[in-house]
Formats: C-alpha cells, sequence, structure tokens
C-alpha cells in the first residue's frame, strides 16, 4: 500500500493512499466468494450458482461491499503505519471507484493531535495563602441570618426610618393632571389606598420609598418622582409625577436576637456554639475556594509551559458546544430568545477564547494520565453517571443509554480522567504557606 | 425450416443445466413446442456457431394453478430440449 501526507497546517494533514490492483483484486475474490455462498439466483439452490452468474447479478453489491471493506481497512492501516492520531476526519473523496484489477486510490483530510513534550508537573511550587476567619466576616454573616428572620411591628411612637414597612394612601398627578389620563398604561400607579411599601430603595418605586422617611402617623405630603429610562412602564419614563401620600401605619423591621430559638435549626447548644459553627463554615468555604484557586494555578502552568498547536477543528467542536452549554443555561434560567441573541456575539466571542484552552488542557491532562497510567474504573464511572442523571432529574439507565447513543461516554471518561489527574497533580505539588 | 427466433425461446441456465454442461458439454433451451429436433438443431448450430451431435426434447405440462376458489387454471406448457454439442464446442453464457 502506498501513503503519501501532505502536511497543510500543523495539525492538518493530507493522506493520499493507494492501494494496489492485485489486493483490489483479491479481496474482490474474497467478497464475490461470501457472496456466493448466500447469492439467491432462480433455477440454483441458494450457494450453487456459479460465479460468472452471480457476478453478473449482483457485481454492484459486491463492489459496494468490497469498497466498505477496503476503506477503513487502508485508512486504519495508513494511521497506524505512520502513527498518527487522528482528532477528525475532515474532506474525503466523494467519488472513489474500486475495480478489480485496478489500483483504488483516493485522498483524506484528518486533524491530528500533535506529539508534544510534557512540562516537569511533578512537584509544581505553589504557594497556598492562608485564609483567616475575621471576627467581622462572622458578625456579618449572623446579621445576614437575622435580616432573613426579621419580623415587623406595628408602632405608632416615632417617624418612618429607613427599611420600615409603610402603609399609604396615594394618588399621582401629572402636571396636575390625574396620571391615568395622562397616561393611560400606568394603571395602577395612579392612586392606592391602604398600599404597604418598603420605605427604602426596594420599594416598587424607589425614590417614593426613599421620600417617605421621616414622616409620621396621619402626616401627608407630594413626593416628586422622575422616571428613570429602566422603568417598567415604558410610557412613563422620563417624566416627572407628583405623589400625594398620606401615611396610615407603620411596621418597623424587627431582627431576632441569638437565643435559644434562633439557635435551634443549627443543632446547636449555645451562642458561642453557634458562633463557632458559622466560623467553621466561612473557613470551610474558604479552604474550598483556596483548593479551587489552587487546582486553577496547577491548569496556568501546564497551559502556559506547554507548547503544542492544536487542531483546528477540536477548538471548534469544543467552542461550539460551550456555545450551546451557554445558551441551554441561559434559557433554562428563563432568558427569552431575543435577549439571548442580542447577546450572541460575545458569547460566541467568549466560547471561542476559553475553548482552545479548554482542548490544550485536555491534551496535556490526558497525556499525563498516560504516563502516570491514571485510569478510570468502570464504577466510578457509573457512580460519576448516576449523580449527574439524578441532577438533570434522569433515570441512570436513561442517560447510559443516551450517552452510549451519542459517543459521549468517552468524552464523560475522559472528563473525569482530567479531574482525577489533576487531583493527582495537586497531591504531587510541592504546596508552601 | 423455421428461422432461429421461432424456436429458441431462451437459454436456462439452472443448476442442473450448469452441471450438465460441465460434465457433458450439454445445453438446456427453451422452446416452442412446435419445434422439432431438426428445427432445434440448425436454429443452435446457426446461432451459436457450433457443431450438435444430438438433441433431446421432452413436453413440460404447465403447472395446475388455483385460484382463491378451487377453480383451476394451468400455466402455459413448454418444451424443453437438451442439446450436446461436439466435444471443444462450447456457448458463452456470460
Amino acid at each position: 500500500m502506498n501513503i503519501e501526507i501532505e502536511e497543510l497546517s500543523p495539525c492538518r494533514r493530507k493522506l493520499s493512499i493507494t492501494v494496489p490492483a492485485e489486493e483490489v483484486t483479491q479481496e474482490y475474490d474474497e467478497a464475490l466468494k461470501s457472496w456466493i455462498k448466500h447469492a439467491n439466483i432462480p433455477g440454483f439452490r441458494p450457494g450453487r450458482a456459479p460465479a460468472h452468474l452471480v457476478k453478473a447479478r449482483h457485481n454492484k453489491d459486491i463492489v459496494e461491499r468490497l469498497r466498505d471493506h477496503l476503506l477503513p481497512k487502508s485508512y486504519r492501516e495508513a494511521i497506524d503505519t505512520h502513527k498518527l492520531e487522528v482528532v477528525q476526519i475532515l474532506d474525503m473523496d466523494e467519488e472513489i471507484s474500486v475495480k478489480p484489477g485496478e489500483d483504488m486510490s483516493y485522498s483524506i483530510t484528518v486533524d491530528i493531535k500533535e506529539d508534544f513534550s510534557l512540562p516537569e508537573y511533578k512537584g509544581i511550587s505553589l504557594k497556598k495563602q492562608t485564609a483567616e476567619v475575621a471576627d467581622e466576616e462572622v458578625d456579618k454573616q449572623i446579621d445576614e441570618l437575622r435580616e432573613q428572620r426579621a419580623t415587623f411591628e406595628d408602632i405608632d411612637d416615632r417617624a418612618i426610618c429607613r427599611g420600615d414597612m409603610a402603609q399609604i394612601d396615594f394618588t399621582a398627578t401629572l402636571d396636575g393632571a390625574p396620571l391615568l389620563e395622562a397616561v393611560p398604561e400606568a394603571v395602577g400607579l395612579d392612586k392606592g389606598d391602604d398600599f404597604w411599601i418598603q420605605a427604602d430603595e426596594n420599594a416598587f418605586i424607589p425614590e417614593l420609598g426613599e421620600g417617605l422617611a421621616g414622616m409620621n402617623i396621619g402626616d401627608s405630603t407630594d413626593i416628586n418622582v422622575k422616571f428613570d429610562d429602566k422603568f417598567a412602564v415604558e410610557a412613563l419614563r422620563g417624566k416627572e409625577v407628583d405623589f400625594n401620600v398620606t401615611v396610615k401605619n407603620i411596621r418597623a423591621r424587627v431582627l431576632p436576637e441569638i437565643d435559644e430559638e434562633f439557635i435551634k435549626p443549627f443543632q446547636v447548644k449555645d451562642a458561642d456554639e453557634f458562633r463557632a459553627k458559622i466560623r467553621d463554615s466561612i473557613q470551610s468555604q474558604k479552604d474550598q475556594g483556596e483548593q479551587n484557586r489552587l487546582r486553577r494555578e496547577i491548569e496556568k502552568f501546564l497551559l502556559d509551559n506547554t507548547t503544542l498547536e492544536l487542531p483546528e477543528s477540536a477548538v471548534n467542536e469544543a467552542a461550539d458546544r460551550q456555545i450551546r452549554r451557554i445558551i441551554n443555561d441561559m434559557s433554562q434560567q428563563g432568558m427569552p430568545e431575543a435577549q439571548i441573541m442580542e447577546q450572541k456575539d460575545a458569547i460566541v466571542e467568549a466560547a471561542k477564547g476559553s475553548a482552545a484552552n479548554n482542548v490544550k488542557l485536555r491534551y496535556i491532562l490526558l497525556k499525563i494520565a498516560d504516563a502516570e497510567k491514571i485510569t478510570v474504573i468502570d464504577a466510578d464511572l457509573k457512580r460519576e453517571m448516576s449523580m449527574m442523571a439524578y441532577a438533570y432529574g434522569m433515570k441512570p439507565a436513561d442517560l447510559e443509554k443516551e450517552l452510549g447513543d451519542n459517543n459521549a461516554k468517552e468524552e464523560f471518561r475522559g472528563d473525569i480522567l482530567m479531574r482525577n489527574t489533576l487531583q493527582q497533580l495537586f497531591d504531587l505539588a510541592t504546596i508552601s504557606e | 425450416m423455421k428461422p432461429a427466433h421461432q424456436v429458441i425461446d431462451t437459454i436456462l441456465l439452472t443448476e442442473k443445466g450448469t452441471v450438465l454442461t460441465e460434465q457433458h458439454n450439454q445445453y438446456i433451451f427453451k422452446v416452442y413446442p412446435s419445434a422439432n429436433k431438426n428445427d432445434i438443431k440448425t436454429a443452435v448450430e446457426s446461432l451459436f456457431k457450433v457443431h450438435v451431435t444430438d438433441v433431446r426434447t421432452m413436453n413440460r405440462i404447465g403447472k395446475k394453478k388455483r385460484e382463491r376458489r378451487p377453480n383451476y387454471g394451468r400455466t402455459s406448457a413448454w418444451k424443453k430440449a437438451v442439446v450436446t454439442l461436439k466435444e471443444g464446442d462450447t456457448i458463452d453464457l456470460t
């Protein structure tokens, strides 16, 4: 077999493969022989018809079978003899003529994975940043928890403070005329009775909420509100509206004390233990963050210290996958399609940028895995797949079937292998405080 | 003498026929029932440019066929001829 390799780009090769006539003839005869065994020709029992009759009737089919057999065989032989690691087949001759007694030649363009040398990956030196938990952080966390459980109490002895809830009656006017007459779209904003509103910027009209501060029960005043460009009712944007407001009730936000009832759900004995528990949880969060940072450092080290040409098709494919994932995530979060389309260019740009690094990292890690003989055992794969299935709300068996159909199982195995390898590198690294 | 196309219908390619050809240099033809051995001999000789040493014929009665009701009919009757050629002569069937 004659193989010529043309280098189109660092990672792209054009293979011209010629299978000699003798081999084609030999393979044809074998194909014919196997066809005769089953050929059903009138006048003959199956398998008894003479070769020339079978040939006359089924030549087309036989040649097709021959091609289906010869093409992969010769291709595999070609990549085996030249030790090419093919990532993807890009292009192939469409019409390949196969005739017994003639050479069969065709060309095929493939993207290959280049062989590259790994940096010294054992004992990567990393600097650990010790993460101390400050008392203020614990306080902040506890305050947030208290905020979440805040209750409201009716009060009448003081004016409205920020964060209180106020019950108000209001009527709105635009340039002296009732709002609804001027802007028919502003239904519900024109007036309200016994309306509860939060007295800060979280109110449905932030300026109205802020303007309430300092008022007492029974007070009434005019508050001028200028709607900004982002207000939900389009017709009101940029308009100045006067709200005549009367305060009827005030409720103050009361934060719960850290008492037995408050700490009960945390399963701790007393306030000190509660504090310690909060501190622990912040600490473990920080530790996890630090671990992740160190892993990213390792990834960065590998990326920076390896020179490697990447096959274009693999990068494109990774980018495509990423784009699909981003869009999928967005639509799952309920983002409307029009908005996604608006951001299309930014998404594509972001995906392309990270795709090249992802592919490179994958190659490096898989090569290290090979060198270190790290493998993924089937039990691990099964477990990971079950976890993923539950995350998607599927049955593990269904997911496995889907992955198997899409040939994505190997990809998935690769992902796990990458993670394991990274963990191995992390264990091998020299970490200084 | 009848012209060849009124004598020979077709060459029969069957398993039995191939065996006869291999072992006895004989060929099987489907011929018109009205053709006699002399007609067949001349027709084969003139068509294929060979020498015929022997012709044996047999009348094949049409097969009995039934419709959905037991309403019997028959397929056409036909005549088969086994023609032996002089040693060395062949007919190319491919």
